[in-house]
């Protein structure tokens, strides 16, 4: 199974219902090779993954600023039965320091990767107009 | 005022069962309300869960199923919250009969496998919309088809945090097997070795085959009642319960994912609640759906300490003639998981063991027994505390 079968399954309906207007614009931001996220102007936390209002404080002042390109590997895996990328998918976890971790995709062999090493972004660009962002090692 | 379980039904749990949601429930209901020993009308109360997470709409069941069983009640609820759906169904009937409105309340669990891959039509369009309902819109982007990869990473960072082997976590497949031979509910009763463990299909690294629940088909049923109501058979009686649901989803954007705070919090409310120690427990039935995770529950249980667990299940000191025989059920590696009846089955398997009634797998006179069920990835969690009077 090499085109996962439900990919053509996709559309926007159940992102958009799920999502909100920050989530929205996150991805919309992606598009234009911005990797970005919101962070309260109140308490000064960065929200990450982003949302309406920070879940801390409560306060929706909220300001858009650049994500670090390099994070660390915290955890990762492979699916093998994946919607949306062929097989091996390998996914991870990258923690970015003081910030916070996301679910990202590696672009990487499963069995090239080490917990703690340094990953830099990439954009994927996907058939359906979709950016998402993922992660490659950093060749030193 | 007290609660007591007065009966408790489950159904086999297979792959598939040949039979239709409504005989599934009806069956669970009418053998555990016998077992309980009262009638129909007699029921005040009936709490159940959805079908399934992902397969067909539950939409009105719970309107339904009274409207089938022809009960009129004074509490009807269809109850979701992931994995602890039926405990938290269990938690609302308690509450009924501790408010005095309910004497009798009846609580079914139940669950319909659905693989959405083996139903192209229906099945994988439907699940590419669920994911974003239950993964969550970050996650439901790059394709999450199951729990699995989270549970996958969770058992890595295990394994890298407190140097965990692989060769001795799969000890705990093949003792919760053995238990499983005893129980002819269970949908797996094969023995296996720890070569089969470690040879088993790579599933998501460093979860295996056999490493891993399955996605299962039963239905479970209990039936609560007030302290006044009398039986022959021996008392058991809910003694403590703790619920506790973390700020996440599957995986915590800023928390840790070995150890969780909703299993040490709910377990900590519940012992407190019923003035023992996890020293104290005679059994446990545990909602491990992973071999790694299900030694983090040990050990967040306050069994081990944390990162030795799979040290004492090694040794044998879990098994049924162990010093805290866990799962004697065969677990959910052995049991098979449908995730909606899978608390209740744990909740049937410490009623019985506390009755005496465990056949073959029974642990010897046991008084104190501990359910514990959790939904996510361990972000909710529960721990109900059960005694023989």
């Amino acid at each position: 199974m090499d085109i996962p079968v439900a990919l053509k399954f996709y559309n926007n309906k159940s992102f958009d219902y799920y999502s909100d207007r920050i989530v929205k614009q996150f991805f919309e931001r992606l598009k234009n090779k911005d990797f970005s996220t919101v962070k309260c102007k109140d308490c000064g936390r960065i929200l990450l993954p982003p949302k309406l209002f920070c879940d801390i404080c409560y306060s929706s002042k909220l300001e858009w600023v650049t994500l670090p390109s390099v994070g660390v590997l915290y955890a990762f895996t492979q699916q093998s039965k994946a919607f949306r990328f062929s097989t091996p998918d390998v996914i991870g976890i990258v923690e970015f320091e003081n910030i916070g971790r996301i679910l990202t995709r590696i672009n990487g062999r499963y069995e090239d990767l080490k917990i703690g090493m340094h990953v830099e972004l990439e954009f994927l660009e996907l058939e359906q107009g979709i950016v998402l962002h993922q992660f490659k090692p950093v060749h030193k | 005022m007290k609660v007591n379980v007065l009966g408790a039904a489950i159904t086999e749990i297979r792959s598939t069962l040949s039979v239709t949601v409504k005989e599934i429930i009806s069956d669970v209901f009418l053998r555990a309300i016998k077992d309980a020993e009262v009638e129909p009308k007699d029921v005040d109360g009936l709490f159940i869960t959805p079908i399934s997470f992902a397969g067909m709409s539950s939409a009105m069941l719970a309107c339904n199923i009274s409207d089938y069983l022809g009960l009129n009640l004074k509490s009807l609820a269809l109850v979701e919250c992931g994995g602890t759906s039926s405990t938290i169904a269990l938690h609302y009937a308690i509450n009924e009969i501790l408010l005095k409105r309910n004497k009798i309340n009846v609580v079914i669990g139940i669950d319909v496998k659905f693989d959405p891959f083996e139903d192209i039509e229906y099945g994988i369009p439907n699940a590419v919309i669920t994911q974003y309902a239950l993964y969550g819109v970050h996650f439901a982007q790059y394709g999450i088809g199951t729990p699995i990869p989270f549970y996958a990473m969770s058992a890595q960072r295990y394994i890298y945090e407190y140097g965990v082997s692989p060769n001795d976590v799969a000890y705990l497949p093949v003792i919760l097997r053995d238990n499983a031979t005893k129980n002819p509910y269970a949908q797996f009763r094969n023995r296996i070795t720890v070569e089969d463990v470690l040879n088993s299909r790579m599933i998501s690294p460093p979860l295996r085959l056999l490493d891993c629940s399955t996605f299962s088909t039963g239905a479970a049923a209990c039936v609560l009642g007030t302290e006044e109501i009398k039986s022959k058979k021996p008392v058991v009686r809910i003694r403590g319960m703790g619920e506790y649901h973390h700020a996440s989803n599957f995986i915590p954007y800023n928390s840790g994912i070995t150890a969780f705070e909703s299993v040490t919090k709910s377990a900590y409310e519940a012992y407190e609640q019923a003035d023992v120690r996890s020293g104290d427990i005679d059994v446990a039935e545990v909602y491990g759906v992973f071999s790694y995770t299900e030694l983090m529950i040990y050990e967040d249980l306050g069994f081990f300490k944390k990162g030795e667990a799979v040290y004492h299940v090694r040794d044998g000191e879990t098994k049924i003639d162990g010093d805290i025989p866990i799962n004697p059920s065969g677990g959910r590696l052995s049991v098979g998981h449908p995730a909606g009846a899978t608390p209740l089955i744990e909740l049937a398997e410490i009623f019985w063991q506390l009755r005496g009634e465990a056949g073959d797998r029974q642990v010897r006179n046991p008084s104190l027994g501990l359910v514990q069920a959790e939904h996510g990835m361990l972000n909710g969690n529960m721990v109900i505390i059960l005694e023989r009077i």
